[in-house]
């Protein structure tokens, strides 16, 4: 064993092994064994075949998932990377399987979630000649990746793979598009992997300032009503504990944001709810009134602040994020610590004083009564027999001990899920938050069952998301993955239809949808499956749903044109979170 | 609005002028003016921006330009922080190579100006 560190291209030698010959193809198949790569989604097609063949020998290392459509495999990807915090491996073809991915490519993107994609491509003498199954992948997916490359020579595969992944899962995560032509893995090569843990024109690593550090902490204690906000950065580097112990000892109030949902657990006592449009109603009120407001790890998303020139403008801002261009992008702040969460929270914790703020949690606590007797009473506990979407949630919490993966898809299920479930474990939540794609729920579900097997992993989708991606049915049913889909039918966009009664006068703009009989569709995929339209039957249901070995599904037939509370209008600014309906229209 | 020089260094790569322009376009910000050269250092090219922005904008644009990966190091100076070098090149017809005043009459300080 020999450790060398070549300053030219930044490469550290691990191991010093004799030099393989190889295909390419065969290369790539090592490169990610050398990366501990175990799980593959994938779609076969024209330009990625020997990579294909290459798979062949590699089956038993490897498990390759065959999904339905690419954009099913780069969801399941994600799902896989979000619960495991491994990087996600998609294989897909050049010109549509490519241009297929590019969804979930931007939705890896906005949600800092580590993916290799590895991409087909012609031959390099077509290159730019519009051969067929050519697409400039390289420039469609420069806006939304971390990082993209072509390589048209095979000794370049364990290089760029190698810088791929150390990209795809250091600093701020992201996904990473890789190409390969054709004869690049058709190419003969000598195989050498090396893996990367510098690069000269990329900072993996910040070095937050002590003296900064210092600064936080005095403002920290000399704040009279300051308040945590927190995002995904905190699962992704790892500082859930740090977390806790740092607002145990202070005794600061801390909410969340969709993503940084179960960072910390939802019963917590500092835990004082969600932030955002759809969020809590004290942590959105209480941004408004606080003197010190730490963020760590989120990026002030325009979902959470509303109106940034109205946002927090009493309070001292303390933004604590790894990514520099975060900074001062939407929220002015006083004090920017650049830095990773959990060394940040590391330093800050010895320099913080102990002690706990009564008066100022307990006016979170006034508000949360009103925001409970004015919505969540009526969400979880409603008088009629329909079941609402809240109902289904308190029984999942019930039944499932909350040890559950809960995966969502997009509109007002996603939001009353991550408003009422109770997150006990961290990783427990996947949802498209970022870029809010329909869609998203099934294919990652699947891949967040396979990247925790062990887990429960419950799908909770709206009737008009479900059938986005519904094709991926298949792929649960060909490898038995056991998922548990929850349909939350109520025969809209519940979502847009909302917006559409409070911002549009009621014109629903073709916003009712008629769905295909989903028990049926499942029992064609042999999925068991169950419709329910009672609340009285509901427990029984999501019962025998959960105790089913190996995927399931369920059709919850709910109130049809229920809306989410509390919201922040769009253009208000936090404060002016409304809890119900208002009659005046514009608001 | 005023007028900003951002001047960054990035590999010389495939495709790192299209990352960078990329962000430009994405604010929907209008390049001016832009020169890549190489720089002595092998591999390494200066590229020089000129646009009309806020301060606000051109100080969120260079941050996200320094995150690609492939940039070395990015700077912005506003206008009036920079001084300005001219050069030109003039071409003349001679009829030797023997490069004395005689030869060039037309050359004199007043045509330099």
């Amino acid at each position: 064993m020999f450790k060398i560190f070549n300053w030219n291209s930044g490469i550290v030698e691990k191991t010093r092994m004799k030099n393989r010959i190889m295909t390419g193809s065969e290369a790539v198949m090592q490169s990610l064994l050398d990366e501990q790569i175990d799980t593959v989604f994938g779609y076969p097609g024209g330009g990625i075949m020997p990579i294909y063949d290459a798979l062949f020998d590699y089956q038993n290392k490897i498990n390759h998932i065959l999904t339905r459509h690419e954009q099913g495999l780069i969801h399941a990807a994600q799902g896989y990377a979000r619960v495991s915090g491994k990087v996600g491996v998609c294989f897909a073809t050049a010109g549509p399987g490519a241009t297929n991915l590019i969804t979930g490519i931007a939705d890896a993107m906005m949600d800092s979630t580590p993916l290799v994609c590895i991409i087909g491509q012609v031959a390099s003498p077509l290159l730019g000649t519009d051969a067929f199954q050519e697409a400039d992948v390289v420039g469609m997916t420069i806006p939304c990746t971390k990082w993209n490359y072509q390589i048209t020579s095979g000794n370049k595969i364990p290089e760029i793979l190698s810088k791929a992944f150390f990209i795809a899962n250091s600093g701020r995560p992201g996904p990473v598009v890789i190409s390969i032509t054709k004869n690049a893995q058709l190419e003969k090569i000598s195989y050498n992997y090396l893996k990367t843990s510098f690069l000269k024109s990329y900072k993996s690593k910040t070095y937050p300032e002590y003296k900064r550090i210092q600064e936080v902490a005095t403002l920290i204690n000399q704040a009279k009503k300051p308040f945590l906000v927190f995002g995904q950065g905190i699962i992704l580097s790892g500082a859930e504990l740090l977390l806790k112990q740092f607002i145990e000892k202070t005794g600061i109030p801390a909410a969340s944001t969709l993503l940084g949902l179960s960072a910390l657990s939802s019963d917590h006592p500092n835990y004082v709810g969600m932030l955002g449009m759809h969020g809590n109603y004290a942590p959105n009120l209480m941004t408004n009134k606080c003197d010190v407001l730490i963020g760590i790890g989120l990026r002030f998303d325009d979902r959470v602040t509303g109106d940034a020139s109205r946002y927090a403008k009493q309070a001292k801002i303390i933004h604590i994020d790894i990514d520099n261009a975060e900074i001062n992008k939407i929220v002015k702040v006083d004090i920017p610590v650049l830095g990773d969460a959990s060394e940040v929270l590391e330093a800050l914790i010895p320099l913080v004083k102990s002690g706990s703020y009564k008066l100022w949690m307990k006016e979170f606590k006034d508000r949360f009564s009103d925001e409970y007797s004015q919505v969540i009473e009526k969400d979880l506990y409603p008088k009629d027999d329909k079941p609402n979407m809240g109902v289904v949630i308190r029984m999942l919490n019930e039944l499932t001990n909350n040890e559950t993966i809960l995966v969502t898809d997009v509109g007002q299920h996603q939001m009353i899920a991550s408003r009422y479930f109770n997150f006990k474990n961290t990783r427990s939540l996947v949802t498209s938050g970022g870029l809010g794609t329909m869609g998203f729920c099934l294919p990652a579900a699947m891949g967040a069952k396979l990247g925790q097997p062990t887990k429960t992993v419950v799908a909770i989708i709206g009737d008009g998301g479900f059938q986005m991606t519904l094709q991926e049915l298949g792929t649960i049913s060909q490898y038995n993955i056991s998922v548990k889909i929850i349909i939350m039918n109520n025969s809209f966009l519940g979502m847009v239809r909302q917006w559409q009664e409070m911002f549009f006068e009621s014109r629903y703009s073709f916003t009712d949808m008629e769905s295909p009989d989903f028990v049926k569709l499942a029992d064609a995929y042999i999925i068991p499956a169950s419709r329910v339209t009672e609340k009285s039957k509901l427990m029984q249901a999501i019962k025998k749903m959960l105790e089913h070995n190996g995927p399931s599904l369920l059709e919850v037939i709910v109130e049809k044109e229920d809306n989410v509370f509390p919201m922040i209008p769009p253009g208000a600014s936090v404060d002016e979170i409304i809890l119900k309906l208002q009659s005046n229209k514009n608001v | 609005m005023k007028n900003y020089i951002i001047t960054t260094y990035a590999e010389n790569n495939i495709g790192i002028l299209n990352r960078i322009l990329n962000i430009f376009s994405k604010r929907m910000v209008n390049v001016e003016s832009l020169t890549v050269v190489e720089t002595e250092e092998n591999g390494l090219s200066k590229i020089t921006i000129v646009i009309t922005s806020t301060e606000d904008l051109v100080s969120n644009i260079v941050k996200q330009i320094n995150k690609q990966i492939g940039i070395i190091k990015t700077a912005f100076d506003s206008n009036t922080e920079v001084f300005y070098q001219k050069i030109s090149l003039y071409r003349m017809i001679t009829k030797s190579l023997n490069f004395h005043e005689e030869t060039i009459p037309a050359f004199n300080t007043n045509s330099m100006q």
